[in-house]
């Protein structure tokens, strides 16, 4: 799916940043990045990024990029988002400090741009989000354009790229009905639908509640069409 | 006495005799039976005896204004809907349509009575094929966009999109917007959301129609609600 990625950098470097986001703006993706962990935070609520990019050598006191990965991989949430250390030092002992607290990968200073890129793509197919099913479904409003083509004082035939099944109850936002003095009507599809062509359907829809002067209008309407 | 109940189809109520008249004629010449009823004792007691498949009720009976609207509730909380009602009146205030209908009645026919417009809506609900429908007339192509809008469902949600549930099928490719001004937990500030069908199928146990919707991916701003409100739901 051709949908751009949000990458979000902790690093107090700006250096740095700008030349990691150079990278994987050239690769397409979005990048968003915090020196510190006020604006981290927000970002995090904010954006909801696909993957995160912490260094490991930060200007927050004792804290290192090792604790603020440790810290998002405890949170409930959190966790699900991949998230690299980035270091110039590139010691056995802190990468495996790194994979102990959830780092999903590390990446060492100087960067090489191949290696790094490919680690970020497999990284975005691995930690996909997963899908939420909804126990309750939500009760939505949909919408949709379509073409009133004909009309009689009892109903329409609409052409549209839905086929609605019979009985279902449509609330109809027409200027020409309007004009016609149908704001009192309801509409209901009937059982008589056909499809015209592949994605385009004919749907009958019976006019409810219409007054003498609306069908009146209507009988006005001289081209009469032949029966369909 | 045994009476076939398709015998008598229609079932009218009415105080105005001379309309009861002209309405078993329109019939008669239909080969419709009908049975005119001028009281609702008369009615109740009709309407058990020969079960018709439709009733043709006045909104203003001698006995009040709107009593019309009395009976058709009482109607519908006895019998629910099984009883088609189409409710008839002079009156033209739209109040009065709609709220004939919004008590459940089938539709509304007004007086005088139009014979060919009584007939194409009595046969909605009878199914005769010597009456003829009434005739459609072209729409102009300037005069002919509108905008449908109906219920549905969303049952699954992901980064990418959406997955909508209903008896209706949506094809490929249909572009639609959803009303999401309910939901702002999910979809941020956004009244409405685009988005495009990507994939329709049908349940084979269910039987009802979904649809796979795609987000307008060049808005980043709501994809970016729907992956927090995902980070934290899933």
């Amino acid at each position: 799916m051709n949908l751009r990625k949000h990458i979000l950098i902790l690093d107090d470097d700006l250096d740095s940043i700008h030349f990691i986001s150079k990278i994987l703006e050239n690769a397409g993706h979005s990048v968003h990045y915090a020196t510190n962990a006020t604006d981290f935070s927000q970002l995090l609520n904010e954006i909801g990024p696909h993957l995160i990019l912490v260094d490991y050598k930060l200007n927050l006191g004792t804290l290192t990029g090792i604790h603020i990965i440790d810290r998002l991989k405890k949170d409930e949430f959190l966790r699900k988002i991949p998230i690299f250390l980035i270091s110039a030092s590139e010691s056995k002992k802190l990468i495996a400090t790194a994979t102990a607290v959830g780092a999903s990968d590390f990446v060492k200073k100087p960067i090489q741009t191949a290696i790094f890129l490919q680690k970020i793509k497999k990284a975005l197919k691995i930690h996909e989000l997963p899908e939420l099913t909804l126990k309750e479904p939500l009760k939505v409003k949909c919408q949709s354009m379509a073409d009133i083509i004909q009309i009689s004082e009892s109903s329409l035939k609409i052409k549209g790229p839905i086929k609605y099944s019979d009985d279902t109850v449509l609330n109809i936002d027409s200027p020409y009905l309007q004009n016609l003095g149908c704001h009192t009507c309801k509409y209901k599809t009937n059982d008589r639908n056909k499809v015209l062509d592949a994605g385009i359907y004919i749907n009958e829809v019976e006019i409810k509640g219409i007054k003498e002067e609306s069908a009146k209008n209507i009988r006005m309407i001289k081209t009469t069409t032949k029966q369909t | 006495m045994s009476m076939d109940p398709t015998d008598s189809p229609i079932l009218t109520l009415d105080d105005d005799h001379d309309f009861n008249t002209l309405v078993k004629h329109i019939f008669k010449r239909h080969g419709i039976k009908v049975t005119t009823t001028e009281t609702v004792e008369e009615f109740i007691a009709q309407l058990k005896e020969t079960k018709p498949k439709l009733c043709l009720i006045d909104i203003n009976l001698d006995r009040g204004f709107g009593a019309g609207f009395s009976l058709l509730q009482a109607l519908r909380n006895k019998y629910g809907l099984s009883i088609p009602i189409i409710m008839l009146s002079r009156r033209k205030e739209d109040k009065d349509i709609i709220k004939a209908l919004e008590l459940g009645a089938n539709d509304y026919i007004y007086k005088p009575i139009d014979d060919a417009f009584l007939l194409s809506k009595i046969n909605h609900f009878l199914h005769h094929d010597q009456i003829q429908p009434l005739p459609y007339y072209k729409v102009s192509e300037k005069d002919s966009p509108c905008k449908l809008t109906w219920d549905s469902e969303i049952i699954g949600i992901n980064e990418f999109g959406l997955t909508l549930r209903g008896s209706h099928f949506a094809a490929k490719g249909t572009r639609l917007n959803l009303d999401t001004r309910a939901h702002a937990e999910i979809f941020g500030d956004y009244e409405k959301i685009k988005l495009f069908v990507s994939k329709s199928w049908i349940d084979s146990q269910t039987h009802l129609y979904h649809a796979y919707c795609e987000y307008d991916y060049e808005n980043e701003d709501l994809l970016a609600h729907i992956r927090s409100y995902l980070l934290t739901h899933t």
